[in-house]
């Protein structure tokens, strides 16, 4: 290696060679005179001495180059020359050079939107201190009827023996989470709020833009309530107020002083659609810290440095072994088999939900990227082809085989990496769409963006890719001897059979990927379009509802019903409302309740269902009717079921089904609350999703369960458009007490449709992937036809001069296309067949191996291939025989 | 790279150029090439076009530096002449020339 003085004078030389140039030749030019001079000093004749000259002074372009080589590095100036004439090769057939640069910018561009949304939502760390300590600890109930209760919560007093017992972490709290009205600010709002212990927001190291965290010292009863602010709550409802710690705000009526603001990017708990606006302190009381069988807590726990999340686990269990040998028979406890703990990473906890739906993306993108490669490969093949002459006198000048390797190389990272520029800034377009797109499908929406990675991602893309279709022309180079293309005279080039035969697998593999991706997609619109066709049990259409909540300490139970059954009634009379009603939550997606229910003469049996619902609805004046909820049996709730009568409760019909087969449930008596006799069967009503069953159900009257109302929403059936009712729903709420705000407005229509965004969002962007795919593969087969045709000129020309029929070449062409059609098709099958399964848990009610998917894909793509073929075909078959075979 | 390879021919050409630039202060190619022909009174028949590529390994080095000036017949030439940096490595090589040739010739020595 040389010093490194010489190093940077060489590459400084890099930078003047045209005046080190200008100056050996002077110096050679003078050199030679004066050699000269001196010879005809010595009596030669000036052409003698000067031909002397030379001849002392040795081959002079050989000490040119000599010197050349000495000043700069030859490698790095052979490659600037190779970018130069690439450059000006490209630049000399524009057509090419943008097709191929925007195919790549397509593929590329795909690529880099949708790894900068895995990067940011799967792969980047939580924006937590220490985020890989961070655990999400469950309680389960593997026991229970219908497959057990999995990643359940944890009751307040598990949690407290939780955190009092184990040694593995260093911080272990419990978050929970509501809606709530937040008055103190220029008006009342509605607010989430996270309710979590006072170790959290410290564990979480984030520190605040204002003011101080929630502590520990917040966290008791005794302490004055505390409460810190999102960022955006501070600017929406306190208008940025920098005096703002310190204020007094009331939170459900209740008095909070703010002590902090979270800074602007701050989320916890993380990738929840809807971020929660405050946080207040749980403040539990360790004497009487509540029912241990009402699960509502999440926990979150922070590692102690070292120790591991298996010995965690570990610890963990020997825990619940021992409390469950220490438990009192028939009590509720932590058991390893039946109600055991277990703790997850967190991040995986954050994230795992959209982590199959995240690789499928890529793998699509990932396939367009491939079929758009082979396009550009083609292209390339045949441009190597056309330039065989110009190869061969590059080779006769001297050009060594890796110097052409390189040239090749050098014009696809030309080609690829002007394809990564146009493809970053589609990908800039490509991310605002899915942003838009995917609003409230995907967690940590607000961290996607391009950051270092994602660059280095691209950039590793495009070099990938220029390797593959830079070396494309190789193999043309291989099979066919430059040295014969030189001889051979005038424009009778062929394509030698070796590159013909790539070219077709090419194109035959990228339409198999286009098939893959394709079935793919069908089976996924196919899923979707079955999660239109569920059953919600209601009639949807026409329905306006609304959030409001009643705070228990300025509307104790009494007042709550009255002050809801004057709403409903002066909603019910307005003009074009057909009836209204309120309820406590609505359907499709509900948190699962799972409460204790006792039920009267129950027999339990191994095997069989145990005393619990799976959802407590408290139903309105006309519910069932207002929401078109089919009646199986007795009756829905009327006046009869008012305050002070004897309690009723209605059950949906699988729960009849459950608790009652083949029995009526007519006159049972269960124990919700209270025990109440059941006076009718509804249908069933999804709540845990629309590609869930819908679980056992049971309403209650609202005059009867006045305690479980602190939030209800609102539904009204309206005659028309039901978003013409908005402005005087808000009326009457606010005639009834203007404090009241009223949240999510909206339609039935779109409560469903919001319900269904991550699969509606995944078809979307597959439909569109696909598309592109399918065109791509399209242009391939289209762009292989016509050559092999052009190629074939004279051939057909010959054909028709024997008398061959118009329609023979076509169906000749047409076949030829066909059989690739095929090939691919058939590859791409078995590829499908391979890869659907890993689509299992993204399809609803749909096999993946679904056969007359494959089938409805493959025909309309055949056709696609025919029609790709058929322009080529009759380009074939207007061949004009004479000059065909003049140019012979 | 094949110019980097120091043989024994190279070592002694850099060794008289550095020599002749010391001692006839700066000069041209043209001057250098006269000068190593006297010397070595003709003995060393190489291409005069090998100094040039030398010359700029020289350079490269910061052992002699070149500038445009005029020749004896009123040309325009690049004189080169050695620098501090030149000089040292003169010593250095010498000395180190002078130990090998004294081996040498030990060596070489006939036995008694």
């Amino acid at each position: 290696m040389p010093p490194l003085r010489v190093l940077a004078s060489r590459l400084l030389a890099l930078f003047s060679r045209r005046r080190l140039d200008q100056r050996l030749d002077e110096e050679v030019q003078c050199h030679l005179e004066m050699v000269a001079a001196e010879k005809i000093r010595q009596g030669m004749t000036p052409e003698d001495a000067s031909s002397a000259a030379r001849r002392e002074f040795g081959g002079v372009e050989q000490i040119k180059e000599t010197y050349r080589d000495a000043r700069g590095i030859p490698f790095v100036e052979s490659l600037i020359q190779d970018l130069r004439y690439a450059a000006r090769v490209l630049r000399k057939s524009p057509g090419f050079t943008t097709v191929a640069v925007l195919t790549l910018a397509l593929g590329i561009g795909a690529n880099t939107a949708i790894f900068s949304v895995v990067n940011s939502v799967v792969l980047k760390p939580l924006p937590y201190a220490a985020p890989e300590r961070l655990a999400r600890l469950y309680s389960e109930f593997p026991g229970f009827p219908g497959g057990g209760l999995h990643k359940f919560w944890i009751s307040p007093p598990e949690f407290l023996d939780l955190r009092r017992e184990t040694t593995s972490w260093e911080s272990l709290d419990a978050w929970t989470g509501a809606t709530a009205n937040l008055a103190g600010g220029a008006e009342p709002v509605r607010v989430t709020e996270c309710i979590l212990s006072g170790g959290l927001l410290p564990t979480l190291g984030v520190q605040p833009a204002l003011g101080r965290f929630l502590t520990p010292q917040d966290d008791t009863k005794a302490a004055n309530p505390a409460t810190v602010i999102a960022h955006g709550l501070w600017l929406r409802a306190f208008g940025g107020d920098p005096r703002i710690v310190g204020r007094d705000v009331r939170v459900n009526g209740q008095p909070f002083t703010v002590v902090g603001v979270m800074p602007p990017e701050f989320q916890f708990p993380p990738g929840e659609i809807d971020a929660p606006d405050v946080w207040i302190p749980l403040r539990l009381d360790p004497a009487r810290p509540g029912d241990r069988s009402h699960h509502g807590l999440s926990l979150i726990g922070r590692l102690k440095n070292g120790i591991s999340l298996g010995r965690a686990r570990e610890e963990l269990n020997r825990l619940v072994s021992r409390w469950a040998a220490a438990a009192p028979p028939r009590t509720h406890a932590f058991h390893p088999k039946d109600h055991p703990v277990l703790a997850f990473p967190f991040h995986d906890e954050v994230v795992g939900a959209v982590r199959p739906a995240m690789l499928t993306m890529l793998a699509a993108v990932g396939f367009v990227l491939l079929i758009a490669c082979v396009n550009v490969a083609n292209l390339l093949l045949a441009r190597a082809e056309a330039r065989q002459r110009e190869i061969a006198v590059r080779v006769a000048i001297g050009a060594g085989a890796r110097r052409l390797l390189r040239q090749f190389l050098v014009e696809g990272l030309l080609l690829s990496l002007s394809g990564a520029v146009c493809g970053l800034g589609l990908a800039f377009g490509g991310l605002r769409l899915i942003l838009a797109a995917s609003r409230n499908s995907i967690p940590r929406a607000a961290e996607i963006g391009v950051d270092l990675r994602v660059l280095g991602f691209t950039l590793g893309i495009a070099l990938l890719a220029s390797v593959f279709f830079g070396l494309a022309p190789l193999v043309h180079l291989l099979s066919a001897n430059v040295h014969d293309s030189l001889k051979a005279a005038g424009s009778r080039l062929t394509a030698s059979v070796p590159a013909h035969r790539v070219r077709q697998a090419m194109v035959a593999a990228q339409l198999a990927l286009a098939l893959v991706l394709l079935i793919g997609t069908g089976l996924m619109l196919r899923a979707f379009w079955k999660l239109q066709a569920v059953q919600v049990g209601f009639q949807p259409s026409r329905l306006l509802t609304a959030q409001i909540r009643l705070p228990g300490s300025v509307y104790p139970p009494n007042s709550r019903i009255s002050l809801l059954s004057r709403l409903q009634q002066r909603l019910a009379t307005l003009p074009g409302v057909v009836s209204a009603t309120i309820v406590g939550g609505l359907p499709p997606l509900r948190p699962v309740d799972a409460n204790d229910t006792e039920i009267e003469g129950f027999v339990p049996r191994p095997g069989g269902p145990i005393q619990n619902v799976d959802y407590y609805q408290v139903a309105g004046e006309r519910y069932f009717e207002t929401m078109g909820i089919a009646l199986i049996e007795g009756r829905f709730f009327d006046p009869r079921d008012g305050e002070g009568a004897p309690a009723t409760v209605i059950v949906n019909q699988t729960m009849a089904r459950t608790f009652w087969p083949g029995q009526s449930a007519i006159g049972r008596r269960i124990n919700p609350d209270k025990w109440r006799t059941i006076v009718g069967v509804v249908g069933d009503v999804k709540n845990a999703g629309l590609d869930k069953p819908a679980g056992t159900e049971l309403y209650l009257p609202y005059r009867q369960a006045g305690d479980s109302l602190g939030g209800a929403c609102v539904v009204v059936r309206a005659a028309r458009d039901p978003l013409s009712l908005v402005p005087a729903l808000r009326a009457q709420v606010a005639a009834l007490d203007s404090s009241l705000p009223i949240a999510s407005v909206q339609t039935m229509e779109d409560v469903l449709l919001a319900a269904q965004s991550r699969p509606r969002f995944l078809t979307l962007l597959l439909t569109l992937f696909s598309t592109v795919a399918l065109a791509l593969a399209a242009v391939g087969i289209y762009g292989v036809m016509s050559y092999s045709v052009a190629q074939r000129t004279s051939e057909f020309g010959i054909r028709v001069a024997m008398g061959a029929q118009r329609t023979q070449i076509l169906g000749m062409v047409i076949g030829q296309g066909l059989r690739l059609g095929l090939i691919g098709s058939l590859a791409g099958a078995v590829g499908a067949f391979a890869l659907t399964r890993f689509l299992r848990g993204l399809l609803f009610g749909i096999d993946p191996l679904d056969a007359a998917t494959f089938l409805a894909t493959a025909l309309p793509f055949l056709a696609v291939i025919l029609a790709a073929c058929y322009l080529p075909a009759l380009r074939a078959t207007r061949v004009d025989p004479n000059s065909a075979l003049r140019q012979e | 790279m094949a110019s980097e390879k120091t043989d024994v021919l190279q070592g002694t050409l850099d060794l008289i150029v550095l020599r002749t630039l010391e001692s006839m202060g700066p000069l041209h190619g043209y001057g250098i090439s006269q000068r190593l022909g006297q010397l070595s009174e003709r003995a060393l028949q190489l291409n005069q076009g090998t100094l040039y590529p030398a010359l700029l390994r020289l350079e490269q080095r910061g052992w002699i530096a070149s500038e445009w000036g005029r020749s004896e017949s009123n040309r325009r030439a690049r004189f080169y002449s050695i620098t501090p940096a030149g000089r040292k490595q003169l010593r250095v090589e010498t000395e180190s020339w002078e130990r090998m040739a004294g081996i040498i010739a030990r060596l070489l020595q006939p036995v008694d």
